[in-house]
């Protein structure tokens, strides 16, 4: 009875002490567990995304591609990692001064290039065509560039220094401007200045040609960059008196041919006019031979545009027509290279014609020289051209008349 | 017959040392549960920045020497707030720096941050031919408090990159 009722203070103790253990000291030991736990689960975590990290391996190279006649360049990115990479920016250096060349072509106001849904598998690789337009700026002239591509994981992979001035030769003018020089004038140097009016840039920016010819054309391709430009046409060293429109001022691409049409006399080929000396009248012995002469002469026509130098003359081409039997003729010339002024007329070709008195004295035969369209041939002085060639040409009736 | 000596019943006797057993049990649980409530609360607290910490990533993308201008991204879980930026010549002392806001980065890679010199402290002269060391304190937005400089430091992340 007594240690019975002694108890009941130890009881309640007891019961106490387990409440302090159930409500404080377990879930204490719990929480900390719990925070424990989820504080390795969070590091484990980022040790994985590490591990990833590090896992990632990209390579970067700048290619050159063709497709067609039209050249590029890209850039080639090669996963050679284990896991999936996913490029979302490209910076492009100048890695001389360390400093960022801003891609101002593509459009973005961002100094990068930023890349959207490019996913890298393994082994995997792809081209970034952005590139291109960005290296097209004349900015990157002269520049040693390289390329770093970020991942999403935050790894940043650069490609090898890259002297761009050489590569971009051969790319970097993704325009063709055609110049268009119109009858020029035969002698006369002809220079266009192509100067760019901004950040373009033009290759060549002059070129001088000499006319050979008048009314000779000529048109220059210059490789340029998209921009404003002052094209330029200069004649001997100035612009030309009678041309409007020069210089112009064209906008690349919207404007990509120029043409100075300098609007010189159009010169036309004449005919040349042949005047045959021959006489009206040969009396012939009968039975014998006889020769006389007939002298050929060209004319320039008085409305020809230029002096003609007279180039070629083919004696063999003239002919004897008419019903005498037995007749030869034989030419020769006077020489080529003589000029003709408009209206002006010279001997060209002079002729032996030989004869038969054939037939009873008083018979009378009829004789014609003829000389065919193109027996000569000359060439404009000014413009060239060597168009210039004889009409047809016939003598008037020659009469043979045999005598005793 | 002793009991009825000394006066004090048994029953009496029983009640007050239960009463003073309960009373002492209480005041101990009272100890007790208030110490564990405010090491739950520190635990809570510890843990927190710790994860946060571990969520906590920069990464310095390029360093412009020409434009002096520092380029950060964060791939990250949580936003940071950007408490210094310094950028010094490699092997010499890094100069004082202030720990304040400088800046947020977002937890985010589509953008990359620009810290620019009003935000990032440079040398005066930079050749572009020798080394830098650029220094970057962050703290996840999450456990910033920006009535407690010392904890920010003790709980920021320390990006150091060559550049």
């Amino acid at each position: 009875m007594h240690k019975s009722k002694s108890a009941v203070s130890a009881i309640v103790g007891g019961l106490i002490v387990l409440a302090i253990l159930f409500t404080t000291i377990i879930p204490l030991v719990i929480l900390l567990q719990n925070s424990y736990a989820t504080f390795l689960q969070e590091s484990n975590s980022r040790r994985i995304f590490d591990t990833d990290r590090s896992s990632e391996s990209m390579l970067v190279d700048l290619i050159v591609t063709t497709t067609g006649l039209i050249k590029n360049l890209k850039l080639f990115l090669t996963n050679d990692g284990p896991i999936t990479i996913n490029p979302v920016r490209i910076w492009i250096i100048d890695a001389n001064n360390q400093a960022i060349l801003p891609c101002s072509g593509s459009g973005s106001s961002t100094p990068y290039i930023a890349l959207t849904d490019i996913v890298l598998r393994p082994g995997e690789n792809k081209t970034i065509n952005e590139v291109s337009n960005c290296l097209m700026n004349p900015a990157f002239y002269n520049k040693v560039v390289q390329f770093l591509v970020v991942s999403e994981r935050g790894r940043i992979f650069s490609s090898m220094r890259i002297n761009i001035t050489s590569l971009l030769n051969e790319f970097v003018y993704p325009y063709t401007l055609t110049v268009s020089i119109i009858n020029m004038k035969r002698g006369r140097d002809y220079t266009v200045e192509v100067e760019p009016l901004g950040e373009g840039d033009a290759n060549p920016r002059k070129f001088t040609h000499k006319a050979t010819a008048s009314n000779e054309n000529v048109t220059v391709a210059v490789g340029v960059t998209a921009g404003r430009y002052k094209v330029t046409l200069l004649e001997d060293g100035k612009p030309p008196e009678r041309l409007s429109g020069n210089p112009q001022v064209i906008e690349i691409p919207g404007i990509t041919a120029v043409i100075f049409n300098l609007d010189w006399v159009k010169y036309e080929p004449v005919n040349l006019d042949v005047i045959i000396d021959a006489p009206r009248k040969v009396f012939v012995p009968q039975g014998e031979d006889e020769a006389f002469d007939v002298k050929i002469h060209i004319q320039l026509p008085k409305n020809a545009s230029e002096t003609v130098e007279i180039i070629e003359i083919n004696e063999g081409m003239i002919k004897l027509e008419g019903n005498l039997p037995n007749r030869d003729i034989t030419c020769y010339t006077h020489g080529t290279g003589f000029t003709l002024h408009p209206g002006q007329r010279a001997l060209a070709v002079t002729c032996t014609v030989e004869v038969k008195g054939t037939g009873s004295p008083g018979t009378k035969y009829e004789l014609k020289v003829v000389v065919p369209r193109g027996t000569i041939v000359g060439k404009g002085l000014t413009s060239g051209l060597e168009g210039y060639v004889n009409k047809d040409g016939v003598s008037n009736t020659i009469i043979i008349q045999i005598r005793k | 017959m002793r009991i009825v000596k000394l006066g004090i019943s048994y029953l009496v006797s029983v009640a007050v040392m239960t009463a003073v057993t309960v009373a002492l049990g209480l005041f101990l649980w009272g100890i007790i549960g208030g110490w564990a409530g405010v090491s739950a609360l520190d635990i809570v607290e510890e843990t927190n920045k710790g994860v946060a910490q571990q969520r906590s990533l920069l990464i310095v993308e390029f360093v412009d020497l020409q434009r002096k201008t520092v380029w950060v991204s964060n791939p990250g879980k949580v936003d940071l707030i950007l408490l210094s930026c310094i950028v010094y010549p490699k092997g010499s002392s890094p100069p004082s720096r202030d720990f304040m806001e400088i800046a947020r980065a977002e937890a985010s890679m589509e953008v990359s941050l620009g810290l620019d010199s009003s935000k990032c402290i440079f040398p005066d002269s930079l050749d572009p031919s020798r080394p830098y060391i650029v220094e970057i304190y962050a703290i996840a937005l999450t456990i910033y408090n920006p009535s407690n400089i010392m904890e920010n430091i003790q709980w920021a992340i320390l990006v150091r990159s060559d550049a």
